[in-house]
């Protein structure tokens, strides 16, 4: 476990998710208001990128099967997946944002 | 509802795996009998025509539940088990074999098979239809580098088994009756995107084309068409869409025309019998319009819908229909069904392979076909749903964002 910087905050607006890689750790990174999140970048359901996805009241949805997790917690809700997104802590540091793999 | 009430499941696909699951996660306290015909448990089919033939995966990858879910919540599976009667006054269902079994609520899920044609030389081992995980097993050890495979027909299915199959290096043909690849399907700009991909990948796409016969020799097939035309096959695939599997119901005497009638909430007009999935022809609330729709969202839609209706909540079928695709690491989603349209609005460009193509009609978004645009689906969904007015010059201002004008309709 160590952290990593994987992002800049102005790189993201309100709302916003990127896909960044560590090591061979595929994560999304979300920002909603001030608060940054990381899951993993993958649907538990089919491999979908959640980084082309789209946010709406705290919820990222796979762009393939219409899927919905929680970002925060990463709790998958409506949808066909009934495994939750794996998440990442993460922690701001100036204008780095870090996420622990 | 009552503790001592049993409800059979006639069909254990993704409808029907997915609806047992929805009336236990509800609360729903009866006996459940999910009965099928394949001896595989429930699952889901995309995988079928994609990483399931490409890429070794497990046909069952996205099975619906694993066994200890089914155990956990008292759901019979009784697989392997074809239906040989329905006696709605009786309310029992006859498998083959003879054993009977009694409901008290029965939801009909049996789907559809792969339509078989008259064909000379159809019935051969080496032509193939897809449509099962068992299909799927035995067509993809066949897909070897430099085979020769021939589609007869041009849909989603066949196509996406074209573009796996030249993925795999195999030497791919499709063989289409109509005009042009998908044109009843797609708009034209579409469907041309679409043709394109086959092409690029050094797909032979013959349209027009009018099957006459396969012939089979030791080395192999042909393929013959009736301008005399011949295409070599090491394997020839069917993919010319689907026949309901509603013999059963027909013979039962429930109302049937292209498919079991359903109300919204997926009630047949037998009190206490429910259809569900690709073998409904249902109501659809919000389209105010009857659909028959083989597709993975309408399973689990009718699925959720049917499972509050045996409870006794208030549930309709009325969104929206979505589709999608994958073919030659292309996305393509649909929104919207069969709808006339005026005016085709294009958001991005089709030759950097991701675009969203809107169809308008009455300054209403009716249509759309996303390729590698998935993210706008959502807005634009929310945007039909609510018949929102849109101009076509806002539509095609790319600085107009959809999820903008998404946002504003719940201000």
């Amino acid at each position: 476990m160590a952290w990593h910087k994987v992002a800049s905050k102005s790189e993201l607006e309100d709302e916003e998710v990127i896909g960044v890689e560590v090591g061979d750790t595929q994560i999304a990174i979300y920002r909603l208001g001030d608060d940054f999140f990381a899951t993993s970048n993958i649907c538990t359901h089919a491999f979908a990128f959640l980084s082309d996805g789209y946010i709406e009241d705290d919820c990222i949805e796979c762009p393939l099967h219409q899927q919905l997790f929680k970002i925060a917690t990463g709790e998958a809700l409506e949808g066909p997946a009934e495994e939750d997104l794996k998440t990442f802590p993460v922690k701001l540091e100036g204008d780095d944002v870090m996420v622990e793999v | 509802m009552s503790d001592s009430e049993t409800l059979v499941i006639l069909g254990a696909g993704h409808a029907g795996g997915r609806a047992a699951a929805a009336l236990r996660k509800k609360g729903y306290q009866g006996r459940i009998q999910l009965v099928g015909d394949e001896t595989d448990p429930p699952y889901e089919r995309p995988p079928l025509s994609k990483e399931a033939l490409t890429e070794g995966a497990d046909p069952l990858i996205n099975r619906i539940n694993d066994e200890a879910f089914y155990r956990d919540n008292a759901i019979e599976l009784l697989l392997g088990k074809a239906a040989e009667s329905l006696d709605l006054s009786q309310r029992r269902v006859t498998l083959n074999g003879g054993t009977a079994l009694p409901y008290d609520r029965l939801i009909v899920a049996t789907g559809c098979r792969a339509r078989s044609i008259p064909l000379p030389g159809a019935e051969h081992e080496r032509v193939l239809t897809l449509r099962s995980a068992a299909d799927c097993r035995r067509l993809a050890p066949l897909l070897k580098p430099g085979a020769r495979v021939v589609l007869i027909g041009g849909g989603f299915i066949g196509l996406e088994v074209a573009a796996g199959a030249a993925k795999l290096g195999c030497d791919v043909t499709v063989l289409e009756a109509q005009a042009n690849l998908l044109e009843r399907v797609l708009a034209p700009r579409v469907a041309a995107f679409m043709a394109k991909l086959h092409s690029d990948a050094g797909i032979k796409l013959v349209t027009g084309a009018e099957v006459e016969e396969i012939v089979h020799g030791s080395a192999g097939s042909a393929v013959k068409l009736a301008d005399g035309r011949s295409f070599d096959a090491d394997v020839t695939i069917l993919g010319v869409g689907a026949e309901l599997n509603d013999e059963l119901a027909r013979g039962a005497g429930l109302a049937c025309d292209n498919g079991i009638l359903v109300d919204a909430a997926c009630r047949t007009a037998a009190e206490g019998v429910y259809a569900i999935g690709d073998v409904t022809h249902h109501e659809n609330a919000h389209l105010g319009r009857r659909l028959r729709l083989e597709s993975w969202e309408n399973a689990e839609i009718q699925a959720d819908v049917v499972a509050q209706t045996v409870l006794g909540e208030e549930a309709a079928c009325a969104s929206v229909p979505w589709f999608w695709t994958d073919q030659h690491g292309v996305n393509l989603q649909l929104l919207g069904y069969g709808e006339p349209w005026e005016e085709e609005i294009l958001r991005g460009e089709p030759e950097e392979g991701a675009f969203a193509a809107l169809y308008l009609r009455d300054g209403r978004i009716v249509m759309a076909a996303l390729a590698n645009a998935g993210r706008e689906r959502r807005p634009l969904k929310q945007l039909m749903e609510a018949r929102a007015e849109v101009t076509a010059e806002r539509l095609a201002d790319p600085e107009t964002s959809l999820r903008d004008l998404a946002k504003a309709l719940k201000k």
